[in-house]
C-alpha cells in the first residue's frame, strides 16, 4: 500500500458539469459497475439550481444526468422558505427579500448508498434529499428511475434532508438534518436529534432507532452516522457540551439499546461542537469533527476553531489523533500525529470526508481560508482552499493535496469513494461566494475567470 | 535548569491548593506567589507590588528567606528584604535563576496571581522562559466570585473591595481572556488546560496525567507527596512582616479535606449572578464558561 500523490489525481469533472449553481459534489455512491454522484445547490436561486444526480460510465469516461428534481411553482409558504437559502453557510443567515417562482423539488443530494432491503429484489441506489417541502430519502432499483421511499421530512416537512446513509445488519440508518421553515432556517441541526432506520425502505416504513436525542437534551442534532467493528455509531452535535458519541449492535426491534462512548467533545467541550466525517480503517472507527461553516458556530458563539481526529477502538477506548491535548476521566490525550487541531492549519474547520483506498485512510478538509482572505484580506489574492491528507497507519499523516488542488475556490473536499477504478475525489466550491466577498472588500480581480461549481476528480 | 511551569488562571481558582499539590512532587519546588512577571528588573517589580499586609512581596521573601537561610523567621525575612533592595537592578531573569540554583535545580512552580493581570506578563514569563509549560486552570465563574468577595470581605485586602464597581465576573473575564490570547502563542502542549473542579473531585486520576504532560515520575510516591500540600515549607502563616504569599485561606488548613473536595460541584451558569441580583452573566462569561465546559 501506498499513499496517493497529487500528480496521480485526474479532473473527470469540472464546473458542477455544465451547471455553475451546483456548488457540492455532495455524494457517491459505486452501483451497477458506475460512478454515480449527487450533487447540490445549497445557495439555490432558481429552477436551474436542482439537486441532480449523474453517472459516470467508466469504461467510455461519459457523464449521464439520471436524475433532476422536478420543478415546482412555489406557494406563500414555500417563497418564504426558499428566501432562506440564498446567503449559504450554517445559521444565523441573512434572509435573501426575492426569490424565484419555482425550484426544484429537492435542491441537493446530501448522501447516497447501496442497500438491499426487505423486498427489494436486487442492490437498490438510495439518496437522501434536500428540500425546503421536507427532505426525503430516493430509491432506485435501475439506476435511471427514482422514486421516494419517504414521505417528505418522514412526515414533518420542516426537516430539511436526510444524510448518513449507513448499512448494517440488513438494515439502512439514515439521520434527519436540517430545519426549514417560513421563519428560519439551520442547515444541520433537524427538530428532533434522532436516528431513522428500516429493514425495508421500498415499503415507506421508517421507525426511530433511538429515543430523541439519545435521551439527552443537550444533543441537537444527529451530524454523522457510521459503522465500525460490529456497531453503528452516532454523533451527535450540541452548541452547549459539545459533541457524544453513541453506538449500537442494533439487536432487537428499534429503538436499540444504545451505549454512550464519547462525551463533552471528547472533553474538549463545545470546541468539538459536533462530529462530521466517519471512517473504519484497521479494526477502528475514525471520527473528525469540527464547527460547520468557517468554525463558528454565529447562532450560538462557539468557536472559531478547528477540527480534530479521533479514533475508537472496539474496546471503546479512545485516541487523539490530531487536535488540542487535554487532561481528561479517560486519561492524558496527547496527539498522536503531533499536531494540533486542524493538522495546524486553523483553517480547516470540519474534516468533511473520509475514505479507505488501497489500505490508506484519506481524510478531506473544509478549509476557510480563502474567505477569510476575501473578506479580511484588503484585496489580496486568495490563498488556501481544501486539503487532502492520507495515512497508513492512522497516525502518521501526510499531505496529499493542499490549497484546493490548484483551485482556490474549492474550498472542501466534500465527498471520498473508493472503487474499482480508483479513488474519486467530490469538492465543495464557493466561486461565486468569494467573488462577492472579495469585490465588497477591494479585490476579486484574481477570481474574473475562475469557473464556478464543483470539480470530481480520480486518482 | 529545568523549565519551570507556570499555573495561570483568575484569582480564587484552587492554585493554592493545586499548586500545593504539584509543588510538593519531589522533583518540584512549589514557590509561594513570587510576582516576579510584570517587569524586566527586581526594582521594577519590588516598587509596584502594594504593600497591604504584604499580599504582593510576602511570596518573594518568604521564599528566599527559605532559600538563602532554611527558616522564615522574621529575621530571615528581614535579610531577605535587605538581599532585594541590594539587588534591584538584575534582571527577573538573573532573579529566577538564582532561585532555579539555590533550590537545587528543581523544577520551578510558580502561581503568582500577577501573572494573568496583563497578557505582557504572560509573554514575559514566556520571553524568558520560551520552552515552559503554562497550566491553565479554571474554575466556575459563579463560585470564583463568591470566594473573591468572601476573600475579600475577610482581609479586605487593597482598595478593590471599598470601590463600587468592583465585580469579580469582569475580573475572571479579563483573566481568561489574557490567557487566551497568550495562548495561542504557544507550540501544541506547551499549554494546557483543567478545570479545577474536575481534577480536585478526583485527584487521583489527575495527578498522574499532569505529572506525564511535564515528564515528572508520576510513581506511587510522588503522587503520594503530591497529596500533601501541607508538608510545603510555604503551607503556613509567615512571619508577621510576611504572613501571607498565598491565599489565606489555604495557609490556615493546607492539608487536603478528600471528603470536602468529593464535594465540590459546579453551580449552574443560568440565573442571577449571586453579588448582582436580577442580573445574569455576561454574554462573553457565558461564552468562555461553555468552552471551558460549564454550564
Amino acid at each position: 500500500m501506498s499513499i496517493l500523490d497529487a500528480a496521480q489525481f485526474q479532473p473527470v469533472a469540472t464546473g458542477g458539469l455544465g451547471h455553475p449553481g451546483s456548488t457540492l459534489a455532495h455524494s457517491m455512491a459505486w452501483f451497477r459497475d458506475a460512478l454515480y454522484l449527487g450533487t447540490s445547490s445549497p445557495s439555490t436561486r432558481g429552477p436551474e439550481d436542482l439537486g441532480r444526480i449523474h453517472r459516470l460510465d467508466p469504461a467510455t469516461g461519459e457523464w449521464a444526468e439520471v436524475f433532476a428534481a422536478p420543478v415546482l411553482p412555489l406557494d406563500d409558504i414555500a417563497q418564504a422558505r426558499a428566501a432562506w437559502l440564498g446567503s449559504g453557510g450554517g445559521g444565523g443567515m441573512r434572509r435573501q427579500h426575492a426569490t424565484a417562482g419555482a425550484m426544484g423539488e429537492h435542491f441537493g443530494i446530501r448522501s447516497m448508498t447501496v442497500f438491499q432491503g426487505a423486498s427489494d429484489a436486487a442492490p437498490c441506489l438510495y439518496a437522501g434529499t434536500m428540500s425546503i417541502w421536507g427532505g426525503q430519502v430516493l430509491r432506485s432499483e435501475d439506476g435511471t428511475t427514482f422514486a421516494p421511499v419517504m414521505a417528505p421530512g418522514n412526515g414533518d416537512d420542516t426537516v430539511m434532508s436526510f444524510r448518513g446513509l449507513t448499512v448494517f445488519g440488513g438494515r439502512l440508518f439514515a439521520s434527519p438534518a436540517g430545519t426549514i421553515t417560513e421563519e428560519r432556517i439551520d442547515r444541520n441541526l433537524a427538530p428532533q436529534a434522532v436516528v431513522l432506520v428500516s429493514d425495508d425502505p421500498a415499503s415507506g416504513i421508517w421507525t426511530e432507532a433511538c429515543i430523541p436525542g439519545f435521551g439527552d437534551p443537550v444533543n441537537r442534532g444527529v451530524f454523522s452516522l457510521g459503522s465500525a467493528h460490529g456497531h453503528v455509531y452516532a454523533g451527535t452535535g450540541s452548541p452547549a457540551r459539545g459533541f457524544q458519541l453513541w453506538r449500537t449492535r442494533a439487536e432487537g426491534d428499534a429503538p436499540y439499546a444504545w451505549e454512550r462512548v464519547l462525551t463533552d467533545g471528547a472533553f474538549r467541550f463545545n470546541h468539538n461542537l459536533s462530529t462530521a466525517a466517519m471512517a473504519e480503517f484497521g479494526g477502528d472507527l475514525y471520527i473528525g469533527s469540527g464547527i460547520p461553516g468557517f468554525g463558528y458556530d454565529v447562532d450560538n458563539d462557539v468557536g472559531p476553531c478547528a477540527c480534530e481526529l479521533i479514533r475508537v477502538r472496539q474496546g471503546g477506548s479512545w485516541d487523539l489523533i490530531f487536535g488540542e491535548p487535554r487532561f481528561t476521566p479517560d486519561g492524558l490525550k496527547i496527539p498522536l500525529a503531533a499536531m494540533g487541531p486542524g493538522l495546524g492549519d486553523p483553517y480547516n474547520s470540519v474534516i468533511w470526508s473520509m475514505g479507505v483506498h488501497d489500505g490508506v485512510l484519506y481524510i478531506g478538509t473544509h478549509n476557510w481560508e480563502p474567505n477569510d482572505i476575501a473578506m479580511n484580506g484588503g484585496g489580496a489574492p486568495l490563498r488556501g482552499g481544501y486539503q487532502l491528507w492520507g495515512s497508513t497507519d492512522g497516525e502518521a499523516w501526510v499531505p496529499v493535496l493542499i490549497d484546493g488542488n490548484g483551485s482556490v475556490t474549492s474550498t472542501g473536499v466534500r465527498t471520498l469513494l473508493s472503487t474499482p477504478v480508483g479513488f474519486f475525489l467530490g469538492t465543495s466550491n464557493h466561486t461565486k461566494l468569494l467573488q462577492t466577498q472579495a469585490r465588497l472588500r477591494g479585490g476579486g480581480e484574481d477570481l474574473a475567470e475562475v469557473s464556478a461549481g464543483f470539480d470530481v476528480w480520480l486518482a | 535548569m529545568p523549565d519551570p511551569l507556570f499555573i495561570i488562571a483568575p484569582p480564587r481558582s484552587f492554585t493554592s491548593v493545586i499548586g500545593g499539590m504539584i509543588g510538593q512532587h519531589p522533583q518540584v519546588y512549589g514557590m509561594p506567589e513570587v510576582n516576579l512577571s510584570h517587569g524586566d528588573t527586581l526594582g521594577e517589580i519590588w516598587n509596584s507590588l502594594t504593600a497591604a499586609l504584604n499580599f504582593g512581596t510576602a511570596g518573594l521573601l518568604r521564599l528566599l528567606a527559605e532559600l538563602h537561610e532554611g527558616e522564615q523567621s522574621e529575621e530571615a525575612v528581614i535579610r531577605a528584604r535587605h538581599w532585594i533592595q541590594r539587588r534591584l537592578h538584575w534582571s527577573t531573569a538573573k532573579v529566577f535563576a538564582h532561585i532555579s540554583e539555590a533550590a537545587g535545580g528543581k523544577m520551578l512552580v510558580d502561581k503568582s496571581p500577577r501573572n494573568t493581570m496583563k497578557v505582557e506578563n504572560l509573554q514575559r514569563l514566556h520571553r524568558m522562559f520560551p520552552a515552559a509549560s503554562f497550566l491553565h486552570l479554571v474554575r466556575h465563574p459563579r463560585s470564583t466570585g463568591k470566594s473573591t468577595l468572601e476573600l475579600l470581605k475577610a482581609y479586605g485586602a487593597g482598595g478593590a473591595s471599598r470601590r463600587a464597581e468592583f465585580d469579580p465576573e469582569q475580573v475572571w473575564l479579563r483573566s481568561q481572556s489574557h490567557i487566551l490570547e497568550f495562548s495561542r502563542e504557544l507550540a501544541v502542549g506547551q499549554y494546557m488546560r483543567i478545570k479545577g473542579e474536575m481534577m480536585l473531585a478526583d485527584p487521583m486520576l489527575y495527578l498522574p496525567q499532569i505529572c506525564d504532560w511535564l515528564g515528572l515520575s508520576s510513581d506511587a510516591a510522588s503522587i503520594e507527596a503530591m497529596l500533601h500540600p501541607e508538608t510545603s515549607p510555604f503551607a503556613c502563616i509567615g512571619p508577621p512582616s510576611a504572613p501571607f504569599g498565598n491565599d489565606p485561606n489555604f495557609l490556615n488548613a493546607p492539608a487536603l479535606d478528600m471528603a470536602r473536595l468529593a464535594r465540590i460541584t459546579e453551580p449552574s451558569l443560568e440565573g442571577d449572578v449571586d453579588w448582582r441580583p436580577g442580573e445574569q452573566f455576561s454574554k462573553p462569561v457565558m461564552r468562555l464558561s461553555r468552552q471551558f465546559g460549564y454550564g
